[in-house]
């Protein structure tokens, strides 16, 4: 039985996370049946704020979004007035619904919380029939109930409607159900051992939400809904069912402990397919061979295995994506109105399949001083499931579809070595490298991008490019380049200068302008040992990857960015090739003085900021290729156990100081390069994108450990 | 012996099976009901609804094309100092009628087909001509045949097959209004609130709609005929009580279904003269008030002419209780 708590307080003020977790582990015994129970209960509380933007259409922002781009002649902490209302520096002149919250507002005025409880709990039963046979069957259950709440006071920069304070209450329910009934036979024949696993599978999963919300609160100081009106208040529900069974079998031989071949095949039936195609079935190899044992013993090579394998894995869609639903109905006057969700139903959704095979080795050299494993694999999916933003015409915007195939290949190296082992002194080290391709197979005819998530800020989209393109690419709009005399653009070339605007002639064709995903990754792992003290340090590597720093293109189109102190802000050069007419072009222009463009004449100041503007809406401005050493974790260990004389109530002690991403060696000029901005739902997600998010950490931890 | 084991054994599986087939059919959503169950008359009048949206936002932006309007703010947009007009069209003229519009029209004409609900088939016919033809004046080819089902890429047709289509859906309208609907289903009225179910002036909206769109035809001298435009016209509208008005609803609760439109009213209102970014040019402002110097005010001029409206108040349903217009007359 055990019981833990964790308590941490977020760098933001004002926000928290605690988890208590209870724990209990039985086993008994009867005769040839044995019986195995667990629970695990636990509550997670979390304070939380917004950060990078306000609410769904509700207008307002995010503190960290507001903390980024606040002007710095005014004192951020002078948040509040002595009537409790919000001191806005530009109180003035824009409405509150066109200003910006101040970050204190937010955190210290808005309230939002999360409570989750949590039960998982199984029962496994296990019985020899005979000491060949035995047969298994287990039952898992997996319940959470989370609690959502969600404050925005009242005098908070958000859109009219809701200045007037605004409170949701979430009550999302989750239940999970797995039974699962396995038999196992062995057999050896001479040298052949085989055996047989026959079962079956059961899922059964159901989610219930509730949402409950209102806005305008009538009394001031108090936050219920009991305080809003009736016409304010709407709540609404939400179910999603899920089922799958699954019947599977396994067949495996192996010769000595040389040779091994397993064979599986499983089938699965699930409810979230059309009738017809809701079974699908997948089968895999796999093999093994330790050719170190067909050969003479060698001092150089003390152990080697070559493997290989080939699988298949099916996956079903999501619930209930093979209807079409409506909207919550509407009334103007006494008519009510219904409507089509924008999301369409796929009444022929077929199974996702992904293929893949592996090969690789293990290998030991010099009395396992020395150990390599290797790994090479490749996997592509087939009738990938996906959710793509469809051409509109088609009705709706989006659909679940079977796209195409995602593709991915690499491969992995692990290195491990002895340098030294003395009887007082060791030193173990390992080195790891991977790299991974993701790419875009076949995908839906006449789709030029596919955008598997929601992440587009400044001016990049997070983009997977079909026909072998980019899995985790980005577009964006680059400058155009000098052409040469085919009319193609000269790599590394002069930019083309428009001359109707004075500036530089962007490509809005939306090109790819770069990968978010790693050349290559590795790390080193040491460990020493010397007597009672261990040291451990770990180095993180990677080479390649772009990021897009969304979070500079903030600051500099708010005027925050150091870049725009270029030349103190008195002059600024575009110089490059006229567009129209590929002659020179090279023009300063200077605070102060005013320029004719077209036929308008612009003040120098004024020609500054456009320039800036230009300089933002290019999207390489921001992107950088990232490569990276990070000292990942430091951690010291002393052993005091043999301080301890009288080991009857105490029987040892430890001490332990760990440090986490102490420091980071990268040719990126933001923050932590190791980001993902928050707002990119579902697909691949936004990492390689930083935009006004809150920042990596380090830390260090010290530790006691105390065994009685 | 054997035979019974056998069949006792196939019986359980069987069993089994179906039994495991109605397990695993819960795949349908029980809070939210789909699009094969909605009833006509609850279908229409979103589509009739949801239809000016689409029309008041392209009447706004073609004109600002034209040059009768002009957007003074610099938009959120940090890369333009005033709103190019042009690169708008292809948004929401577009969204509006394709997304929240078309799709519903495909379903009701089809769920009111299994009911013989032959009115409802007629307006529904009406709207698909003013949606596809309006798509064709702006854009030029776009997808017609393959659209509004669900097809994540359909491809363009070309003018004449969206043209010959929406005449052949007018065409098929005036055909359905002389039928006489099943007593047992529900008549036109219960979810027209455009015309109350009055299927004349549908007959007589359609008869107009036909010929609006000859005129289309008037640089084509081997399709153009002016006698059947005019033959046409004797059947369109003849006065003010045939016409077709769409009532507005001084509502506010309802936002758009895409957008943020704050207030339900007239579409053309919505986009034209609701707000302070837009600015209409003075020679039409001088059409609308002043003609020819008579002085005489056109009286739908305040719907028209943008004015900027200050000390907008909220009640405490959010609909607009109070506010003062920043204008020039009176």
């Amino acid at each position: 039985m055990s019981g833990s708590n964790f308590d941490q307080t977020g760098i933001v003020p004002n926000t928290n996370y605690d988890k208590t977790t209870f724990r209990f582990n039985g086993e008994q015994r009867y005769g040839r049946l044995t019986l195995n129970a667990n629970v695990a209960y636990s509550i997670a509380n979390t304070k939380r704020t917004l950060t990078t933007a306000g609410l769904y259409s509700g207008g307002g922002n995010g503190s960290m979004q507001s903390l980024y781009g606040w002007p710095i002649t005014f004192d951020i902490k002078n948040y509040i007035n002595e009537d409790g209302t919000q001191n806005r520096p530009f109180a003035g002149t824009l409405p509150l619904d066109a200003d910006r919250d101040n970050p204190y507002w937010i955190i210290n005025k808005d309230k939002l919380t999360s409570k989750t409880n949590r039960f998982t709990g199984g029962v496994n039963a296990s019985f020899k029939i005979t000491d060949w046979w035995d047969i298994i069957t287990r039952l898992g259950y997996d319940q959470y109930s989370t609690n959502d709440y969600t404050f925005i006071a009242p005098g908070s920069a958000v859109i009219q409607l809701y200045q007037n304070g605004r409170l949701s209450k979430n009550m999302y329910n989750y239940n999970y159900i797995t039974t699962t009934v396995m038999t196992n036979l062995h057999k050896t024949f001479g040298n052949f051992e085989t055996h047989l696993m026959l079962g079956s599978t059961s899922e059964n999963t159901q989610i219930s939400s509730q949402n409950h919300w209102g806005y305008n609160f009538v009394t001031a100081g108090t936050i219920s809904f009991n305080n809003i009106a009736q016409t304010n208040k709407f709540f609404t529900d939400g179910t999603t069912k899920k089922r799958l069974v699954g019947a599977y079998g396994e067949a495996g031989i192996s010769y000595k402990n040389i040779a091994y071949l397993t064979v599986t095949g499983r089938n699965d039936w699930s409810s979230t397919l059309p009738f017809e195609n809701r079974s699908y079935f997948y089968p895999s190899i796999s093999g093994s061979l330790v050719f170190t044992e067909l050969i003479p013993k060698s001092d150089v090579l003390s152990f080697g295995k070559i493997r290989g394998s080939w699988a298949q894995v099916g996956k079903d869609a999501n619930a209930y994506a093979t209807n079409t639903y409506v909207n919550p109905p509407y009334n103007i006057g006494s008519y009510v109105l219904v409507g089509n969700q924008w999301a369409a139903g796929n009444p022929k959704i077929l199974p996702e399949i992904q293929d893949s095979w592996e090969a690789g080795g293990e290998f030991k050299f010099f009395k396992d001083r020395i150990g390599l494993d290797y790994t090479y694999y490749h996997s592509q999916t087939k009738n990938q499931i996906a959710q793509p933003r469809l051409a509109q015409s088609g009705g709706f915007i989006f659909s679940s579809l079977n796209t195409g195939s995602v593709i991915n290949e690499g491969m992995e190296i692990i290195l491990t070595g002895k340098p030294i082992v003395n009887r007082d002194f060791t030193w173990d080290i390992a080195f790891n490298f991977s790299y991974n391709k993701g790419r875009l197979g076949k995908f839906l005819p006449g789709v030029a991008y596919f955008y598997p998530t929601d992440a587009q800020f400044g001016t990049v989209k997070a983009a997977s490019i079909p026909n072998g393109g980019y899995f985790l690419g980005m577009t964006g709009q680059p400058y155009l380049r000098e052409l040469d005399k085919d009319g193609k653009a000269i790599p590394n070339g002069r930019y083309q200068v428009d001359p109707t605007t004075g500036f530089y002639k962007l490509n809005t064709t939306n090109p790819v302008v770069g990968n978010r995903e790693p050349d290559f990754i590795g790390g080193i792992n040491n460990t020493l040992n010397y007597k009672n003290i261990s040291l451990a340090i770990l180095l993180d590597i990677r080479k390649g990857g772009d990021v897009y720093n969304g979070t500079e293109y903030f600051l500099l189109v708010n005027g925050l960015s150091k870049r725009t102190l270029l030349n103190d802000r008195q002059s600024v050069t575009v110089s490059g090739v006229n567009s129209q007419t590929g002659a020179d072009f090279n023009q300063t222009y200077e605070a102060g003085q005013t320029y004719t463009i077209g036929s308008t004449t612009v003040a120098g100041v004024d020609m500054i900021q456009r320039y800036w503007s230009n300089y933002a809406a290019n999207s390489m401005s921001f992107l950088t290729t990232v490569n990276w050493l990070k000292l990942r974790s430091l951690s010291l260990t002393y052993d005091f156990s043999n301080v301890v004389k009288n080991k009857k109530v105490i029987k040892g002690i430890s001490a332990t100081a760990v440090g986490t991403n102490l420091f980071t060696w990268t040719n990126y000029k933001g923050m932590d390069p190791e980001v993902s901005a928050a707002g990119g739902t579902g697909g691949s997600g936004s990492t390689g994108i930083d935009y006004l998010g809150v920042p990596a950490v380090s830390s260090v931890t010290f530790g006691l450990n105390i065994t009685f | 012996m054997k035979s019974i084991k056998f069949i006792i054994i196939g019986a359980i599986l069987l069993l089994s099976a179906a039994s495991c087939n109605k397990w695993l059919d819960v795949n349908s959503d029980p809070d939210n009901p789909n699009n094969t169950s909605v009833l006509i008359e609850n279908r229409l009048p979103w589509i009739e609804h949801f239809y000016m949206y689409s029309s008041g936002v392209a009447n706004y932006r073609t004109a600002c094309q034209a040059g009768v309007y002009f957007a003074i703010a610099a938009a959120q947009n940090t890369f333009s100092t005033t709103w190019q007009c042009s690169n708008a069209n292809s948004t929401t003229p577009y969204q509006t009628w394709f997304v929240t519009v078309s799709s519903n029209v495909v379903d009701l004409y089809n769920t009111a087909k299994r009911q013989n609900a032959y009115h409802y088939m007629g307006v529904a016919n009406v709207y698909h001509a003013l949606g596809y033809m309006q798509m064709l004046d702006i854009y030029g080819e776009m997808p017609y045949t393959e659209a509004a089902t669900g097809n994540p890429s359909p491809k363009p047709d070309d003018g004449k097959t969206i043209f010959n289509g929406c005449m052949d859906k007018l065409n098929e309208a005036l055909f359905l209004f002389s039928q006489t609907q099943p007593s047992n289903i529900s008549s036109l009225a219960a979810g027209d609130f455009v015309n109350k179910g009055d299927v004349s002036k549908w007959i007589k909206a359609a008869w107009g709609l036909k010929a609006r769109y000859f005129l289309k035809l008037s640089k084509k001298s081997d399709l153009y005929n002016a006698d059947s435009i005019l033959n046409c016209l004797a059947k369109g509208p003849q006065s003010i009580a045939d016409n077709t008005m769409v009532p507005s609803f001084n509502n506010s609760t309802v936002t758009d279904y895409l957008l943020g439109d704050p207030v339900v009213t007239n579409g053309i209102f919505n986009y034209a003269a609701y707000g302070s970014n837009q600015r209409i040019a003075h020679y039409y402002y001088n059409l609308l008030t002043n003609l020819r110097g008579a002085g005489v005010k056109d009286p739908r001029m305040t719907k028209i002419v943008p004015a900027s409206m200050a000390d907008v108040k909220l009640d405490g349903n959010g609909r607009v209780s109070s506010f003062k217009w920043n204008q020039e007359w009176e």
